[in-house]
């Protein structure tokens, strides 16, 4: 479940200010506004590509709003992708900081695991 | 009937007059010399102790280079701070400072009462005549085209990607080695190249910091000061062939490197 709550952030001359919303669990969420209001920037602050100046993000009851973005859980894909065109579709998800746990608990044959686990 | 571009035509003859400018006098001076006197510089051991002198000390300062300057590169080319125009002016002296003049300020600096050569001679590094003098100078002049080429490499690489990398669970230091750098590898290859040509071609701020031991660009002066023209153009064509030759093996080992070349 993702709350926000009086969510602003300013950028010079863009700014989103005081967002509230609630996404619950198994809901289909779908934000619609005019090109430039202010979508991606809500899902990067949801994210952690960027932090709020105010305002809060609950993920599960957890307060994530300056939490590190690679802690979060939260995976954002853009418009064109952001894929890293030197990097598999394996190697892409073993980028998982869990992955060392992922070999650990043996899900994997370590050949199959890419050398930046 | 296929139309005739004059542009192309015009543009190809001036850059021909270029091309020919640059590899007559190289090519003149690889046959102006007699294989024999090369063969008999090559037995000479000050003339390869000059040659590996310079190799190995553009070595040096190419990797140190690399060392600060990747991460000096990544801090200009992803953060906006104040005084940023001004540092990348300072990183840009170096190339547009006379060098005789890098080699005065550097000997105020790194001489044995110098502001940094005094406490670093008490714990035993000498820069006055010595390799760790020709290593800086050579880094003093050459630092900026590793510098330059990784930042605007760095400034190619969304920083979008770094983030959607981060938000698949990878840290701040594991997305900058496996997502970023392996990105911008080619630029900071070729900048190294060119840090350690310009490293080794270097003289001016040499012969005034460390005159000895020679490089191999300090020899060829002495020699063509005290014995003449004859006497320093083998020297010069050995230098050039060892250099063609370790270019040439580089430009092969990152040909096969196009795998990082796709962003």
């Amino acid at each position: 479940m993702i709350r926000i709550e009086n969510l602003r952030k300013d950028w010079g001359e863009f700014k989103i200010n005081n967002i509230n919303l609630e996404v619950n669990e198994n809901e289909y969420f779908v934000i619609l506004g005019p090109s430039g209001s202010g979508k991606t920037m809500l899902l990067e602050l949801i994210a952690g590509i960027y932090h709020p100046d105010s305002g809060k993000i609950y993920l599960n009851e957890k307060d994530i709003t300056y939490m590190e973005l690679e802690k979060r859980g939260v995976g954002v894909v853009y418009q064109d992708y952001m894929l890293f065109p030197h990097k598999t579709v394996f190697e892409t998800y073993h980028l998982d900081w869990k992955c060392e746990k992922h070999l650990k608990k043996g899900l994997n044959p370590w050949w199959k695991i890419s050398w930046e686990c | 009937m296929r139309k005739i571009d004059y542009t192309t035509i015009f543009f190809s003859f001036m850059g021909f007059f270029l091309f020919i400018f640059i590899l007559i006098p190289i090519v003149n001076l690889m046959l102006s010399s007699d294989p024999i006197s090369i063969i008999h510089n090559l037995q000479d051991k000050e003339v390869m102790s000059s040659i590996f002198i310079s190799i190995y000390s553009a070595l040096i300062a190419t990797l140190i280079a690399l060392i600060f300057g990747v991460p000096f590169a990544y801090i200009l080319a992803r953060h906006d701070f104040k005084g940023k125009g001004f540092v990348e002016s300072v990183v840009d002296i170096p190339v547009v400072i006379p060098h005789t003049v890098s080699g005065i300020a550097l000997l105020l600096v790194f001489t044995s009462t110098g502001f940094l050569g005094e406490p670093l001679n008490k714990l035993g590094l000498v820069f006055t005549d010595a390799v760790p003098g020709i290593i800086i100078a050579m880094l003093f002049v050459s630092s900026s085209f590793v510098v330059n080429s990784a930042r605007e490499g760095f400034e190619n690489v969304d920083p979008r990607m770094e983030k959607v990398a981060r938000t698949l669970g990878s840290g701040s230091l594991k997305t900058f080695f496996i997502i970023t750098l392996p990105l911008v590898m080619r630029n900071i290859v070729v900048g190294s190249i060119m840090c350690w040509a310009r490293a080794i071609s270097e003289f001016g701020s040499i012969i005034i910091l460390a005159y000895y031991p020679m490089t191999a660009p300090t020899l060829i002066y002495k020699r063509f000061v005290d014995f003449g023209l004859h006497n320093s153009t083998p020297v010069a064509v050995i230098l050039i062939s060892v250099c063609l030759f370790l270019f040439l093996v580089v430009r092969l080992v990152i040909g096969g490197w196009s795998a990082y070349d796709k962003n």
